[in-house]
């Protein structure tokens, strides 16, 4: 018995071609592989053949038989695929979306700001709101009769100052505070971020609030110079305004720095803003009187301090122009960032 | 602080056009904000420090352009004026002016001011009004000292009396406006009433006038101090009180006040009849020499600067120096009282130089004295990031809140008050977030935003300290995508599940609920929240009532307010890993009826664990209801036990018996029905 295998070849094709449903596909599966199928019939035939014959045509019935499965599989695909693109999904339609939460644009920028600094090695450290009058003035150089420390300039409470008798507690004004109280905690070197509310008694407009955040910064070492604020104050407005931002160093006075300075910067992130010079931050070398308060020996250490306004960045780098959209929390506002 | 370049040019030739100037002296720390150009001349606005009441003036301005550009400048020659004694002077509030000089000018003519000094006050926005009164602001705005003139023979008495107010003593200032004084006031007086709020508006009825013939001309120092308060509780300001809240060098007063005799002298004739210096105190000030070596200033700037410019800059703005080797023997002008250590002469000279112009370096950043365990460190921040990866807007509420708010919750506990509220709503520290993030979902809800997830990681403020705490708020649909159209609104489990759910990922152990009572929340449908036993907060249904009270209609709220020291502390920081169990588990099924109030899930669950013969591992909760086949008063629980042994597979006669025990112990303790 031989098996003309290139006959049954082009038969199988000629049959594949000619099956144009899946009716018709099933009908050539069944002649071929069916159990009355051309192959079972060559598969019985084989009982009766001799030892050579058997291997000779098992073999050629195998691959007839590999190639029928191979082929009405794939044409059985084939002719799926076309059947059911009448009924396909819509993948247009909007994903069935479990929302995420957002965090609050004045948060994310703490974050941000505080992310730039911890890469530099800053650690994150955080102070009391509720403050003394010697840690938010005396212990900052800024003497007692400062109008700073008038109640129209800061919040004073009704609970009297456990370590000050006769003083009362106060909302801190600023985040500085906290240089001291980490000055005392912990022996230098130390670079840490100080991010917080701070209060004052402004009233509510569309750019002034009582209450509002900055983030301090704080390094103290043994050699810390002038040189390295500008540096790495250079180094943060390029990671955080962009390369491009323009930045220059204009003196000021703080009571508990000196040198102080402010730093402006012109940046193509503020949107409407470019050619002006807009002040971003506050800076300077710890005032010698800081580092008094803080009990350190006299011309032991050398320091930097910065502190910014986190309103005042997030406003201008998202184009807000009224404060008071932080604090109304439009579910509308919080989901936009 | 306005400068008239026109003006500056009488003391200085600079030869800087106007930017350039602006630009320099901005960069010098004197900031100019504004730039103006009036008629030929050009006005600066400048924002002055208040470290630098010096440069308050036009001479002192053009100190700083001298140092800046290294050009003379030329101050006016001033005589000297004899103290006859002869004028009646009293300064019986001692404490509140240190010096009162009076000179007293007969004969004067008061007409209008020359022309070209008038250009000058004109450029800065002062109206002319005649030339004493002109005087007086052109001195002060020239040296920086306040002036005033009286009219002699308005004085009753012929007297000058510096005293505190008496309680109800009136007075019209020059501005047409009666004042009530009362003793926080100081006022120089004459025999009967007040003639000038001191040192910051004179009275109208002692002015000069065209007909005025005898001048009383007033140089002082007074407490800047009271004169800042005394102007805020007034609510008045002027020239004068600017630069007194300030400060003014005890020196300019007596030169000031030759200066002004001068120039009385020149363009009102008249001549001086008498005079007197009244010093009460004269304050101690220590003009030390400060020594500044070329190391101090490498170790302060991080670079070396030509000593030799350094000098000459200190010279230029007024200090006494001396050069040794290396070193700067510097003693600062007596109108610098800012200049005391060496820091800040370093800084004088950096700033003139410009901060821009020196070098700058990357520090070296350590931290390494700072050791804070970093896991509990970042545990605020992990808070916030899982309550949004739940879904939820974070928040940023105000801290103070207004009594009436707080009242509106039902909140009773003690609250920290401020001394010195701006108003109503802000005057108190919120004891609870409750009322400032109800005031949110009021406005949310309003803008037709019912549906909320909210939550705030912030502080509430309690006599004894503040505490982080956690605040969520639930409301309307609990969930928001399409297919789950159902609208299912939010309910207790949602918001325990919120809490269970990120304490889990946030490791904190030993977290329970007990039902709750507090004020705000509905009774029976509100927990307190405990862990490791501490009472850490507290959840539920906010009260219809409360609602009401912030205006909230139509909604179901839910708000959980948890503190979250005890949860930091609750942390198990070092997870140990529980070896996977490879032997199947055996779950079965058990549906109670269980009567309100006589048995909580919790309980049950506990009785199960504890006689689970260590092969009971867990019981999940799979349905709860209730309705027709439950009988009136009971809520059907089904619940899910799943046994599993450890390195054996369990038998199924085995768990049978055991779960038949612990059924049989259900009934038995809690009188739940098996169904």
């Amino acid at each position: 018995m031989a098996l003309d295998i290139e006959k049954i070849k082009s038969d199988l094709t000629e049959d594949l071609k000619a099956a144009l449903s899946l009716e018709a596909l099933e009908a050539v599966r069944i002649k071929y592989l069916g159990k009355k199928g051309m192959l079972q019939d060559i598969y019985a035939g084989l009982a009766t053949a001799s030892i050579e014959e058997k291997k000779l045509i098992g073999k050629s019935a195998n691959e007839i038989k590999l190639l029928a499965e191979t082929l009405i599989s794939a044409q059985k695909e084939t002719l799926g695929a076309q059947q059911k693109s009448g009924d396909a999904i819509d993948v247009t339609i909007p994903g069935a979306r479990y929302s995420l939460g957002t965090k609050h644009l004045i948060n994310q920028t703490v974050e941000e700001i505080c992310d730039v600094f911890e890469c530099l090695g800053f650690v994150i450290q955080r102070g009391p709101e509720i403050e003394s009058e010697f840690h938010n003035f005396s212990a900052l150089n800024i003497p007692l009769d400062h109008p700073s420390r008038d109640s129209f300039d800061t919040f004073y409470l009704d609970q009297e100052d456990p370590d000050a008798k006769g003083r009362y507690l106060l909302l801190r004004s600023h985040t500085s505070p906290g240089q001291v109280r980490v000055m005392k905690q912990f022996k230098p070197p130390m670079a840490v971020i100080i991010p917080g509310k701070v209060y004052r008694p402004d009233a509510v407009d569309a750019s002034h609030s009582f209450m509002f955040h900055q983030i301090e910064g704080l390094l103290v070492d043994k050699q810390v110079s002038f040189a390295d604020l500008k540096g790495l104050l250079t180094a943060f407005c390029k990671q955080y305004f962009g390369e491009d931002v323009k930045m220059r160093f204009r003196p000021h006075f703080f009571p508990f720095t000196e040198p102080s300075a402010e730093v402006d910067i012109q940046s193509n992130i503020f949107k409407g803003r470019a050619g002006k010079w807009l002040e971003i931050l506050g800076c300077g070398m710890v005032h010698p009187k800081v580092f008094e308060s803080a009990g350190y020996p006299r011309g032991e250490y050398s320091g930097l301090a910065f502190g910014m306004g986190v309103e005042r960045i997030a406003m201008l780098k998202h184009g807000i122009g009224d404060i008071r959209t932080f604090v109304e929390n439009d579910t509308r506002f919080l989901k936009q960032f | 602080m306005k400068l008239s370049l026109n003006w500056l040019r009488e003391y200085i030739d600079h030869g800087l056009t106007p930017d350039e100037l602006s630009f320099r002296l901005t960069m010098a720390g004197l900031e100019v904000e504004h730039v103006e150009k009036i008629g030929s001349d050009t006005v600066f606005e400048i924002e002055i420090t208040p470290n630098r009441p010096d440069c308050l003036n036009t001479l002192g301005l053009a100190r700083e352009v001298s140092a800046i550009t290294d050009k003379d400048v030329r101050s006016p020659g001033i005589n000297e004026y004899e103290d006859t004694g002869d004028v009646d002077i009293a300064v019986e509030a001692k404490a509140d002016c240190s010096r009162y000089i009076g000179t007293l000018i007969e004969g004067i003519s008061v007409k209008p001011f020359p022309a070209e000094k008038s250009l000058f006050l004109q450029a800065l926005g002062l109206n002319p009004i005649s030339n004493i009164v002109d005087l007086t602001n052109f001195v002060m705005f020239e040296q920086g000292q306040p002036l005033h003139a009286f009219d002699y023979d308005k004085l009753e008495g012929g007297k000058i009396i510096v005293r505190r107010a008496k309680k109800g003593e009136k007075i019209i200032t020059l501005d047409d406006a009666l004042r009530t004084l009362d003793e926080s006031v100081l006022v120089i007086a004459d025999a009967v009433k007040p003639v000038a709020i001191a040192g910051i508006m004179g009275g109208r009825d002692t002015g000069v006038t065209l007909s005025t013939k005898r001048i009383l001309l007033e140089a002082a120092q007074f407490d800047l101090g009271l004169i800042r308060r005394t102007s805020r509780k007034l609510g008045m300001t002027s020239d004068s009180c600017y630069r007194f809240e300030r400060g003014v060098a005890w020196r300019l007063t007596e030169s000031s006040s030759n200066r002004i005799t001068d120039l009385v002298l020149q363009t009102a004739g008249g001549v001086v009849k008498a005079r007197r210096d009244v010093v009460v105190s004269e304050p101690k000030r220590q003009r030390a020499e400060i020594t500044v070596t070329a190391g101090d200033i490498q170790k302060l700037l991080g670079c070396t600067l030509d000593m030799g410019r350094c000098e000459k800059i200190l010279k230029r703005l007024g200090c006494v120096v001396a050069t040794g080797s290396g070193t700067l023997s510097v003693i600062s002008p007596y109108f610098r009282n800012d200049i005391q250590i060496k820091e800040d002469v370093i800084e004088e000279v950096g700033r003139v130089i410009g901060y821009d112009n020196l070098p700058m370096s990357l520090p070296h950043v350590s931290a390494v004295n700072i050791v804070v365990d970093q896991e509990k460190e970042k545990f605020y921040e992990r808070v916030s990031d899982l309550m949004i990866a739940s879904g939820f807007n974070e928040v940023v509420l105000y801290s103070l809140v207004g009594k009436s708010a707080l009242e509106k919750t039902g909140y009773q506990g003690p609250v920290i008050k401020l001394q010195n509220p701006m108003s109503a709503e802000q005057e108190l520290m919120r004891p609870t977030s409750l009322a400032s993030i109800l005031g949110v979902v009021a406005s949310n809800m309003n803008h037709g935003q019912r549906d909320l997830k909210l939550f705030e990681v912030g502080k509430k403020y309690l006599p004894g300290g503040e505490k982080w705490t956690l605040s969520i708020i639930m409301a309307g649909r609990r969930d928001d995508d399409w297919r789950h159209s159902k609208k299912e609104t939010v309910e207790f489990v949602d918001l325990k599940g919120v809490v269970e759910e990120v304490c889990a990922k946030l490791r904190v152990r030993w977290l329970a609920f007990t039902p709750g009572a507090v004020s705000f929340l509905e009774e029976g449908v509100s927990a307190d929240v405990f862990v490791n036993d501490q009472k850490a907060g507290c959840m539920g249904k906010i009260r219809s009532s409360v609602l009401a009270a912030f205006e909230i209609k139509k909604a179901l709220v839910y708000f959980a307010e948890i503190e979250l020291e005890p949860l930091k502390d609750a942390v198990v920081v070092r997870e140990r890993f529980q070896e996977l169990n490879e032997f199947p588990s055996a779950v079965r099924d058990i549906s109670l009826a269980v009567k309100n109030g006589s048995a909580s899930f919790e309980a049950m669950r506990a009785l199960c664990m504890e006689n689970g013969s260590g092969l009971l591992q867990r019981i999940d909760f799979v349905e709860l209801y209730s309705g027709e086949k439950i009988a009136e008063g009971s809520r059907g629980y089904v619940l899910s036990f799943v046994y599993q042994a450890k390195g054996r597979t369990l038998t199924d006669g085995e768990v049978n018996t055991l779960h038949e025990n612990l059924t049989q112990k259900l009934v038995e303790t809690f009188a739940v029905v098996r169904r």
